[in-house]
């Protein structure tokens, strides 16, 4: 295994799991966020060599992610927001254990926000610090903020309309 | 009643898993990068093989009119064009600095980049064809000098049908790309403002 292939596998299993959220809070379909997933991957690989001396890898992956989401919404023409009804909710009872079902939900109430406030929010999720998240998205910390606070009470609105059901 | 708390300790508490590892991710872009590298290849030696039967027409056979000179200019012309676009597309396609760009600058680029395949598409598609009709009217000249009447008549046919289906084509095809053009601009539009 050459060094570049030792590092890409480091890489690869340090943040696989955030870039998979990001892009399951974005498409809110599964099989979509590993392809997206993938996707963003294989990037990762092509720049490689580019990335140098840069203050965190993690930022330049999200980075990469990101506009990999931004552009699947050009390419497959497919808007994520599904509507949350309650023939959706009773079905997921059915087939998930109840945290499952509750994290099901939550996806589901993710794909309720602008396609902004969803890659936002995961990383907020995800415990990114806002510098990082404000890094990533290009806006400015002060204005991030303001942002966050909105989709945060957008979010809590969203699930707890729907957790009645 | 859930707070924004509970639902991070939800969101940690998540077990879904990336459906694949790193290996086969890497055989998948050995995989990918080929199978571009050899269409491109491809296309690029049927065109090449295009030119090269062009060049031995033209040196190994007489014309009696200027008219056939022209028009295998042309063919070749068209064939080497093809070639560059394809060329220059793929290089374009392998630099990939454009998705390291900040999200809103990436949008920006995304809707250039849609733009331009479009008219790529559309009207250097429909200058494209029009350049290898007016080579085969121009062949037919010859054809009308050296050959029986039937022949000349089924290459006036061949030249209109050319030309017919072409008009036909484009204008369906124009329409289903200008719908496509103005949705994927109106979302990249609306991507572009949330982020200010």
């Amino acid at each position: 295994m050459t060094h570049k292939e030792t590092l890409f596998g480091d890489i690869f299993k340090a943040n696989s799991k955030k870039i998979y959220h990001l892009c399951y809070g974005y498409t809110g379909d599964d099989d979509a966020a590993n392809d997206l997933m993938q996707e963003t991957f294989m990037k990762v690989w092509q720049n490689l060599d580019k990335f140098r001396n840069q203050a965190m890898i993690s930022t330049w992956i999200y980075r990469i992610a990101v506009n990999t989401c931004l552009s699947w919404l050009r390419v497959e023409k497919r808007q994520a927001k599904d509507p949350l009804t309650n023939d959706i909710i009773e079905n997921s009872i059915e087939e998930f254990s109840d945290k499952n079902e509750q994290v099901d939900k939550l996806y589901k109430c993710i794909a309720q926000l602008e396609e902004h406030e969803r890659l936002i929010i995961t990383m907020v999720l995800d415990e990114l610090p806002y510098a990082e998240i404000a890094e990533i998205s290009g806006v400015s910390e002060g204005n991030l903020r303001v942002k966050i606070h909105r989709i945060k009470n957008k979010l809590t609105e969203i699930y707890n309309r729907y957790e009645r059901f | 009643m859930k707070d924004f708390n509970a639902l991070k300790d939800l969101w940690k508490g998540q077990t879904d898993e990336p459906k694949m590892n790193y290996e086969d991710l890497l055989k998948d872009v050995g995989k990918s990068n080929r199978s571009l590298s050899n269409k491109i290849l491809l296309e690029t030696l049927v065109m090449l093989a295009g030119i090269i039967l062009f060049i031995w027409i033209w040196h190994h056979f007489s014309f009696l009119m200027w008219t056939t000179h022209v028009s295998l200019a042309i063919l070749i012309s068209c064939c080497l064009y093809y070639v560059t676009v394809e060329f220059l597309d793929y290089k374009s396609l392998s630099r990939s600095d454009q998705v390291l760009q900040k999200p809103d600058e990436y949008v920006h680029y995304l809707k250039e980049y849609s733009r331009s395949r479009h008219r790529f598409n559309t009207q250097n598609y429909l200058i494209y064809s029009l350049f290898i009709g007016l080579a085969i009217c121009l062949y037919s000249i010859e054809v009308y000098y050296v050959s029986p009447l039937w022949q000349t008549i089924l290459a006036a046919v061949f030249t209109i049908g050319w030309f017919l289906v072409c008009w036909k084509l484009m204008i369906g095809y124009r329409k289903r790309e200008q719908e496509r053009l103005d949705d994927m601009i109106t979302n990249l539009e609306k991507l572009k403002n949330q982020f200010h």
